[in-house]
């Protein structure tokens, strides 16, 4: 892989990277930690026997993200709800203050809820609900059964649903 | 979109039964501003995953993946370190390499004139040393010759015994 190639085709992935970094972590800190650590662990071995055999380097960047922050998660206390990203507050819109209060507020559940997921739950919801992949793209990313998966989905839903009716 | 059928969506949403286009539909219909009270608990969760695909890692880590500020040293500031190391390594295995190249050479040379070099001045002694190395040679081969000649005669007799 040469240079231009891993500015077109890997860097563009950063703030996808990101984002499951810090769903995982936690943390916005260690999730750029981890990104950059991708990305260096990527450029290194981009000419290895491995990496020559890559069809999807998404899907692999998205696996190196995920055992990264699993490891970074794991030699640390993962606090729950971390310092997440700045990012993660809504962008001004035609709101008013009350209803940025109560989206905050409602939005801060909503992540706690998350968060409060096992670690394969949170993985799975996160990849389906906010990245928007296919099952068969979770499967290969999490290197799980299709059929995990939709388990670890319809639990995952099943419990932020129970959770959310009791915060009503 | 019905009542009804966004009851049945999300009914089957929770079952995790939804395609994506399903579940695409779910957000756009809870981004909306005026939406049926009694569903207005589900509102943030598919308002939240639409933002939350809009967050970007933050622009001073994000311009060519620079490292974070700070002492400690990780990221591309860890990487840059290891290649300066590297390029100094390989900078002292060069060295090393053309040190032993050059003293290889320079024995090779005084080798080369060792042999070519005539190593008598007066050829009165270069002869005498012919004649003596000759000398040597000769006794040598007489004592073969003589070795060889007792062979012969015990191969003789042996086949004179054999004859009989």
């Amino acid at each position: 892989m040469t240079l231009p190639e891993f500015n077109l085709q890997i860097v563009p992935l950063k703030h996808k990277l990101y984002r499951f970094a810090a769903r995982i972590t936690g943390n916005g800190h260690e999730a750029e930690d981890v990104v950059q650590e991708v990305m260096e662990k990527i450029w290194a071995k981009r000419d290895d026997q491995q990496a020559s055999t890559v069809q999807n380097w998404e899907a692999w960047s998205m696996t190196l993200t995920r055992n990264l922050s699993i490891d970074k998660t794991r030699s640390k206390y993962r606090q729950s709800v971390g310092p997440l990203p700045e990012k993660f507050e809504l962008k001004g819109s035609a709101r008013t203050p009350e209803q940025e209060l109560e989206t905050s507020e409602t939005f801060s559940s909503v992540k706690k809820i998350m968060a409060d997921l096992p670690e394969k739950q949170r993985m799975v919801m996160h990849l389906r609900d906010i990245e928007e992949q296919t099952y068969e793209e979770i499967a290969e990313i999490l290197k799980i059964s299709l059929e995990d998966v939709k388990v670890s989905l319809h639990r995952a839903r099943k419990s932020v649903r129970e959770k959310l009716l009791i915060h009503s | 979109m019905t009542r009804a059928d966004i009851d049945k969506l999300l009914e089957k949403y929770f079952q995790g039964d939804t395609s994506l286009e399903e579940e695409n539909e779910l957000k756009q219909h809870f981004s909306q501003h005026a939406i049926d009270p009694d569903l207005g608990h589900w509102k943030p969760l598919f308002v939240f995953f639409k933002e939350e695909k809009s967050v970007k890692m933050p622009e001073q880590q994000a311009v060519n993946l620079r490292p974070i500020a700070g002492g400690k040293k990780t990221g591309w500031r860890r990487f840059y370190s290891l290649a300066v190391a590297a390029a100094m390594l390989a900078a002292f295995a060069v060295g090393g390499f053309l040190y032993q190249k050059n003293m290889a050479e320079e024995r090779a040379r005084i080798a080369y004139e060792k042999l070519h070099k005539d190593s008598f001045e007066d050829p009165e002694k270069a002869m005498a040393e012919i004649q003596k190395a000759l000398a040597l040679v000769s006794r040598k081969m007489n004592k073969g010759k003589k070795e060889a000649a007792k062979g012969l005669q015990k191969v003789e007799k042996l086949e004179i015994f054999k004859n009989k």
